[in-house]
Order: C-alpha cells, then sequence, then structure tokens
C-alpha cells in the first residue's frame, strides 16, 4: 500500500453519537484548535482524549481496567482495529508531534497497539449505539479494512450487515498482504472477531461479480458497499515476463500467507520501492536463509516510498538494494527467468513541479541474477464482474463518501485510491455514514478547514524534556531466525502511561500572546498604578525637599517599598520589623497589619502591587535565556527574615537589612544622591561631600549584583532573599486568594514560562514561593479560586501529605503491568 | 469541611486582629510614622 495524502477531517462533526433519527452533524463542545498529530491522523482519533485517559489514570487513582476501556473506547469510536493499526499504521501523526525535533514525537502509534492489546487480552466488547433494528440490509463485498470499518459502523447503528469475502478468511490485504511478522494472525483475527460479534454475518469464499452476480446482490440488499481492494499485480511490460518464477508482488504474498509453498531458488529479485516491495524482499530473505535478495528501484532512497524504518529493517535483514535502475528484460532458461537485464538509470533537472524524473543513461546496462522475480511496483483491483461500478465511480461529486453514481453503491478503500489501512478504514466509516445519512434522510456534514495549533503557538522551552518509551524490538539475526514471530513488542504498562504523559495536549492546553492577556495588563498596570505611583505619591517633595510625614506614615506599604524614596507616603514593613527589633519590642499592629494582608492574600502583594517585583520582573524581560535555581534556595529567605532582619537589628541596634537593600538603594539612595536638595531648615545639602562612603558603594555593589541576576533568573530576590516574601509565604497556604489546576491540567509545563517565579506550577502553585500572579490562569486548565482551607478535600491532603505536593503525576515502579 | 482546619483558621485569624488592637493600643502606629519620616 503506497502512502496516501492528508485527508481532511473535521472532528466538530461528531456525527459518530447520534445514530438514529438525530442529525448526524451535531457540533461537540471542545472548540479547542486541533494538534497537529489529530490534523495528520488519516481516522480522526481523538489523540489528545486518548493519551490524556492513559496519563493519568495513576494521578486519577483509576481502575486501570476502566481507564483503559475508555480508551479503548475513544479509539474504536472511529477505528476497530486499534491492535492491527497500532502495528501496521506508518503514523503521520508522529511526523508531526511538536516534540519530534526536541526529545522525540509521542508514540502515539505504540499507545494505539497498547491499548488495543489490553482489549484484546481484557476481551473488551464493541457495544452497539442503538438497541433498535433499522429495517435495512446492506451487503458488503470484501473484508478487507474498508470493509470491515463500514461493517463495524452500519452494524453499531443497528443494520444488517452482510461480508461477501472472495477468500477463506476475512482480513483482505491485512492478511493476504502484510506478512506475519509484522501482523500477528492472532491479533488480526481476535479483532475481526469482535467485529464480527456485533452480529455481522460473513460469507467466505464467494467473490460477488465471479460467483455471485452483482445485480443479483443488488437486487437483494437494501444497499452494497464495494471494497474489494487491489489485489492485482501491476506488470512492468518488459519482454520475457510470462517466464516461470515471476510473481506479482501481491500475489507472491498471498501465496506465502497462504501457506502456499513457493519456490524461489537462490537469487531473489525485486521490482519497486514501496511497501509491497520491501514486504516481498523482507518474506523473501525469511523464506530461504541462504538466499540473495536484492531491490531494484529506479530512482533514489530519498523518492523511495516505502516506510524508513522498514527499508531499514530489510538492510539489517541483507536484503540489497540497487538504486537508479530499471528492468529491460526477463531472461529465462529452460522457460523459468535466469536473469534480469537493467538499464541505469539518472534522475533528470526538476521540471516546473520540482520532481526529478527517472530517465534512462544510453547504452549503461546490467544483469542481475534471478531464480524469481517478485514485481511489486504497483497493484489495481480486479473488478471481474463489477466493472459496472468501476465504469462510474469516477463520475461521483461525492466520492469522498464513497457515492459511486449508482443508487445505493458505495465503494471505499484501495479499489478507489491506493492508500494506507487507515484511509480505507476511514473511507469505510465515511461510506457507513454516508449509508446512515441515506436511509434515515440526514444530511452530510460539510467539509470544513479546523484551525490547527503550530508549534510557535506553544511555549515549548518550559516543556520538561523527557526521553521517548520505545518498544523492544528484535534483533536482524533473531528476527531471521525466528522469522514469523512478531519483530517487536507492545509498551508495557508503565511505559505507556509515561509515553502517554509525555503528549502536552497541544491546542487544548496553550497559552496564546502571554504579553497581551489581559490578566498580564492588569497585573501591570496594578504594579506600575498602584504599588509604585500610588504608594509613592509624595510629588510635592519636589518643592519641600523633605520626606512626607503625614498620617499614612503610621502603617506600610504592603510590598517591598523604601520609606526613604523621594516620593514615599508610608513606611517599609521590614524596616519596621527591624525599627522594634533594635527596640526591644514586639510589633504587634505589624503582626497584625500583615497578618491580615497574609491571612486574605497571601503573597498576592508580591505579584500585584510589589514595585521592587515589577523592577525584577521588567529586567528580565530583557533576558537571553533563563538559569533554574535549585528549590531549595527558596527557604534561605527566612533565614534572612530571622537573621538580618530581626536578630541582628536586636542585638546591634542597627536596621542592616536597610543598609543593604538593594530596593532602597535603587528608589531611596540613588534618587537622593543625584538630586541632593537643599534642606529647608539647615539650608544645606543633604548630603554632604564625603557621606556617601563605604556602605554606599557597598549598597551600590549589592543593587548591581541582583540587577544582573535578574537578567538570567526569575525573580531571585523575591525567592530566596525578601523577608516580606517570606512573612508572607507562611500564609500562602491558608489564604483565600488561590489558583486551582482543573483535573484536565496534562502537565505539559506551558505555564511554567509564563510564570515570574520559574514555578513547576502544578506542584508548586499556593506554595510559600508562589506570588499568586495569577499569569498561570492564563492556560484554560488553571483557574483563580478563592480558597476555603478548611474546605480541602480529605482525599486530596492525604495526596499532598503522601507526596508532599498534591496532584503529582506518578507511575509507582511496583505496577508494571 | 474539617474542624479542626476550621478552628484553626479562625483561632489565627482572631490572634491576628487581637496583635492589631493591641499595638494600636500600644500606640505603635503613632511610633512607626516618627520612623518613617527619617531620611
Amino acid at each position: 500500500m503506497a502512502c496516501a495524502p492528508h485527508v481532511e477531517w473535521d472532528p466538530r462533526f461528531a456525527f459518530d453519537h447520534d445514530p438514529c433519527g438525530i442529525p448526524m452533524a451535531t457540533k461537540i463542545e471542545n472548540t479547542s484548535p486541533l494538534a497537529p498529530c489529530m490534523s495528520r491522523c488519516l481516522q480522526g482519533t481523538d489523540i489528545r482524549a486518548l493519551l490524556k485517559v492513559i496519563a493519568q489514570i495513576e494521578r486519577d487513582e483509576r481502575p486501570r481496567d476502566e481507564a483503559i476501556a475508555q480508551a479503548w473506547r475513544i479509539v474504536t469510536e472511529k477505528n476497530p482495529l486499534p491492535a492491527t493499526c497500532g502495528r501496521v499504521c506508518p503514523h503521520p501523526c508522529e511526523d508531526y508531534c511538536v516534540r519530534k525535533d526536541r526529545d522525540g514525537s509521542v508514540a502515539v502509534n505504540n499507545i494505539e497497539r497498547f491499548v488495543g492489546d489490553w482489549g484484546i487480552t481484557h476481551g473488551f466488547k464493541f457495544t452497539k449505539l442503538t438497541e433498535e433494528r433499522q429495517p435495512e440490509k446492506i451487503a458488503v463485498i470484501g473484508s478487507g479494512p474498508a470493509g470491515l470499518s463500514c461493517a463495524y459502523h452500519l452494524a453499531r447503528r443497528g443494520y444488517a450487515v452482510i461480508i461477501f469475502e472472495a477468500f477463506p478468511k476475512p482480513g483482505g490485504m491485512l492478511r493476504y498482504g502484510i506478512p506475519a511478522y509484522r501482523l500477528p494472525r492472532r491479533i488480526l483475527d481476535a479483532e475481526i472477531g469482535k467485529i464480527l460479534e456485533l452480529g455481522i454475518e460473513l460469507h467466505p469464499n464467494k467473490a460477488v461479480g465471479k460467483d455471485i452476480p452483482l445485480d443479483k446482490i443488488r437486487s437483494e440488499y437494501d444497499a452494497v458497499f464495494v471494497g474489494i481492494g487491489a489485489q492485482k499485480a501491476a506488470k512492468v511490460n518488459c519482454p520475457g515476463e510470462e517466464a516461470e518464477g515471476v510473481y506479482g508482488g501481491v500475489e507472491f504474498l498471498r501465496l506465502v500467507n497462504s501457506g502456499q509453498p513457493v519456490d524461489l531458488g537462490k537469487d531473489v529479485v525485486v521490482i519497486g520501492g514501496g511497501n509491497t516491495a520491501v514486504d516481498a524482499a523482507r518474506v523473501a530473505r525469511r523464506l530461504n536463509a541462504s538466499s540473495k535478495v536484492t531491490i531494484l528501484y529506479r530512482r533514489t532512497r530519498v523518492e523511495m516510498p516505502a516506510v524508513e524504518h522498514e527499508v531499514e529493517a530489510a538492510q539489517e535483514e541483507g536484503v540489497e538494494i540497487v538504486f537508479l535502475g530499471a528492468p529491460v528484460e526477463v531472461q529465462s532458461e529452460n522457460g523459468r527467468i535466469s536473469r534480469l537485464l537493467c538499464q541505469r538509470m539518472q534522475l533528470s533537472d526538476p521540471d516546473g513541479s520540482g520532481r526529478r524524473r527517472s530517465v534512462p543513461i544510453p547504452g549503461d546496462t546490467f544483469t542481475l541474477p534471478a531464480d524469481t522475480l517478485i514485481v511489486a511496483v504497483s497493484q489495481e483491483a480486479d473488478w471481474g464482474g463489477l466493472e459496472t461500478v468501476h465504469d462510474v465511480k469516477s463520475e461521483s461529486q461525492l466520492e469522498r463518501w464513497g457515492f459511486t453514481g449508482q443508487d445505493r453503491v458505495f465503494i471505499g478503500g484501495d479499489v478507489r485510491e491506493l492508500g494506507l489501512v487507515a484511509e480505507s478504514l476511514l473511507q469505510g466509516r465515511l461510506a457507513a455514514e454516508a449509508v446512515h445519512a441515506r436511509f434515515r434522510h440526514l444530511e452530510l456534514p460539510a467539509e470544513s478547514q479546523p484551525e490547527i495549533i503550530s508549534a510557535q503557538q506553544l511555549l515549548l522551552d518550559a516543556v520538561r524534556s523527557s526521553p521517548r518509551h520505545q518498544s523492544v524490538e528484535l534483533e536482524a539475526t533473531a528476527r531471521l531466525e525466528q522469522p514469523w514471530a512478531e519483530e517487536s513488542t507492545t509498551l508495557s504498562y508503565n511505559a505507556a502511561v509515561g509515553e502517554a504523559g509525555r503528549c502536552i495536549s497541544c491546542g487544548e492546553s496553550f497559552i496564546k500572546s502571554p504579553k497581551t492577556h489581559p490578566i498580564h495588563i492588569f497585573r501591570r498596570i496594578s504594579q506600575i498604578g498602584v504599588g509604585t505611583l500610588l504608594f509613592n505619591s509624595y510629588f510635592a517633595v519636589f518643592s519641600t525637599r523633605t520626606l512626607y510625614g503625614g498620617p499614612l506614615r503610621s502603617v506600610c506599604v504592603p510590598g517591598l517599598s523604601c520609606h526613604s524614596c523621594p516620593t514615599a507616603t508610608m513606611g517599609c514593613p521590614i524596616g519596621m520589623v527591624q525599627h522594634f527589633a533594635a527596640t526591644h519590642r514586639i510589633p504587634w499592629f505589624l503582626i497584625g497589619f500583615l497578618g491580615i494582608i497574609g491571612l486574605l492574600s497571601g503573597r498576592f502583594t508580591c505579584g500585584w502591587l510589589c514595585p521592587w517585583g515589577l523592577v525584577q520582573d521588567l529586567t528580565h524581560r530583557l533576558k537571553k535565556f533563563t538559569i533554574r535555581i535549585p528549590h531549595l534556595l527558596n527557604y534561605l529567605k527566612y533565614a534572612v527574615l530571622i537573621v538580618v532582619a530581626i536578630i541582628i537589628p536586636y542585638i546591634t541596634f542597627e536596621h542592616w537589612f536597610s543598609k543593604l537593600c538593594p530596593c532602597g538603594a535603587l528608589i531611596g539612595a540613588i534618587p537622593w544622591a543625584l538630586w541632593n536638595p537643599i534642606d529647608p531648615v539647615l539650608g544645606e545639602p543633604y548630603i554632604a561631600e564625603g557621606m556617601m562612603g563605604f556602605m554606599f558603594w557597598l549598597k551600590m555593589w549589592i543593587l548591581g549584583v541582583f540587577l544582573l541576576l535578574f537578567l538570567f533568573i526569575k525573580r531571585p530576590f523575591c525567592r530566596t532573599v525578601c523577608p516580606l516574601g517570606a512573612i508572607y509565604g507562611l500564609f500562602n497556604r491558608l489564604s483565600l486568594v488561590s489558583v486551582k489546576i482543573g483535573e484536565g491540567c496534562v502537565d505539559c509545563g506551558q505555564c511554567r514560562a509564563v510564570c515570574p517565579t520559574d514555578l513547576d506550577v502544578r506542584r508548586q502553585a499556593n506554595g510559600e514561593a508562589c506570588i499568586k500572579c495569577l499569569e498561570c490562569t492564563q492556560c484554560q486548565h488553571i483557574k483563580f479560586a478563592w480558597q476555603q482551607f478548611w474546605k480541602i478535600p480529605q482525599r486530596a491532603r492525604k495526596r499532598i501529605r503522601a507526596n508532599g505536593q498534591p496532584h503529582v503525576h506518578r507511575v509507582p515502579a511496583v505496577l508494571d503491568g | 469541611m474539617n474542624k479542626v482546619r476550621l478552628a484553626f483558621f479562625l483561632l489565627l485569624s482572631l490572634a491576628i486582629i487581637a496583635a492589631l488592637v493591641w499595638g494600636i493600643y500600644q500606640g505603635h502606629p503613632q511610633d512607626m510614622r516618627m520612623e518613617a519620616s527619617t531620611l
């Protein structure tokens, strides 16, 4: 099967959920932009929902079976063959994962396989969408992925479905095309068995068009779906192709997969560069360990359409690939192929479309010894008896839905256009929707262009790096020793949960334009307008040249703001703490004042009002990069509070914190030093020559160091030094103002990018270092909340005690499944 | 609702308000005003 182009899909039309009489095109509530992976999933699987359910099993303490059953239902809503697709789909979704170039795409395919396998081993059953039986009988011709998908979706809607299959067993190309080492038959049988359990009748060895005329089927059934696949190999049309020992690619695979003997001889040549060619070569290698298998491809490795992983595996197994070669003549001895004459090719210059054609180099030929030749250049449908469908199919204007132009005849899968298994499944489903709409008189949804989130819109720098969980693959020698054993393993439970946890739910959890978000703008207005200008609004100082000494000085500003600032109207709380310590008194009023602020809002002041916090925020905007500091340093500020702001002033009677405070240096010392007005009482400059001694310059040096730190570290002063932050931090877990992290959070970490204190928000929100700036509430999963400390549920508290932090996503090692 | 937590929160609130009132009674605001008005 060849690579397929992208198929448009609009998840907003969840028509699967409304089987009987309700308009199918019902909009679902989730209007988040599509994740890149979902935009490339041919079947439209809700990958985000699937991974979220798996990732949160342990966090939500859900029974595994219940959670994985939910995940299984999410997948099987569209795709009845998750274990199969998890093995054979080349997963274009993973190519578009935003983690691909960082630490590897999320292994969506492996997780789908894990869920599918779990469904098989735990006996999950499909359920019908309705118990009502529809009066119509539908014939499905062909039991490949398209036919199975169509039958599944119709049966779930209550239709009586009968499948006619030309071969002895169902599965089509899945069974007769894909080798068992890629798709074990027990998996295929189990998944097909589940579909048939919906009440679908299977009539094997019945080729419609040959054994039964199509007209008879049409007259006996209300609708017909034609999904006969492309079972006939295309020829390369070179002389001698009719010789014995020349097989078509699909024909060869069908013989092997049917258990029929094939005499390959010593030298096998496979023509083609697609997946069928690579499968044929690998199968040939397994059939005869001493054989030499060569793939002949007329272009180069870059143009080869086969899945890269498969090509690499073939080369590991000893398959040789001859590029830039095309067959010219099959040379025979005694009627059996003996050699293949080949033409050396070269790539032309790009044409108007940018494509480089393969053109022969005149006179440059070579010969490959060949006991067997497998022609796997393409394949086509065997229309025997169904030509009437073939003749009209291209006239349809509604081909997407499988309409053929003939009333009540629908078509899908490889017979329509060669594609991936996933594409055949999609076409089968769409045809089922069209059949359902036809008989229930429903309108089919229009195609739309949903918004797709791009990596540039995400704050990926803050996403924690986490390596991809790989399934274990057999070595090449082991693969050849056990030729039909499955070549890779399914992820373990732990690995699947860990891998699903790597998904950052693109499009659902993201922060759009953080610098223009209202919460950010309001915060800046508050920091500048209230915390900086309003609390320092004594502009009369420029005429009086003395500090304000009015009644407002009886209280403190709630943030760290120097009372020596020329325009200051209130005191500095830490200055007052030192004052009372130095005078050996307990600051009862200050305790009450700061306690009330703390109880109401915790460190909210630090985020919304503190001018020194504003300086740190603005300085860090000039950053080139951010350095993360150990969390332990956050507790240093308690030592600063106790030692520098209380004990040392108590002993020395001096305000040592104020003497060294960089905030005081910036908004107190520097303005006075630069302005240095004449004292209106003394008639002399405030700062006489020689007064700016060692302490002044020490303070300037400390200020310089901190300004430098602000460039590279988010709010280092608030987190490690600020004694006021230490006081408020004591109240942070009790205070009314808080943020609440919703159950939908997938721990993507993007909130960290907008957190001014560089917190791991999911684990440290409302902790002593959280300044309650609410910037993280830009994510839809984090909300502002009035916390009622006394109402925290028992379960959450237990989790806090057990893990140290609430809602920690952690997979216990003992749970390996 | 956790009654122990509620009691703790109420007692803490009460203690803080009591400290504030006691501080006002002690004349701390006036003292702070004197201190904050010095350069």
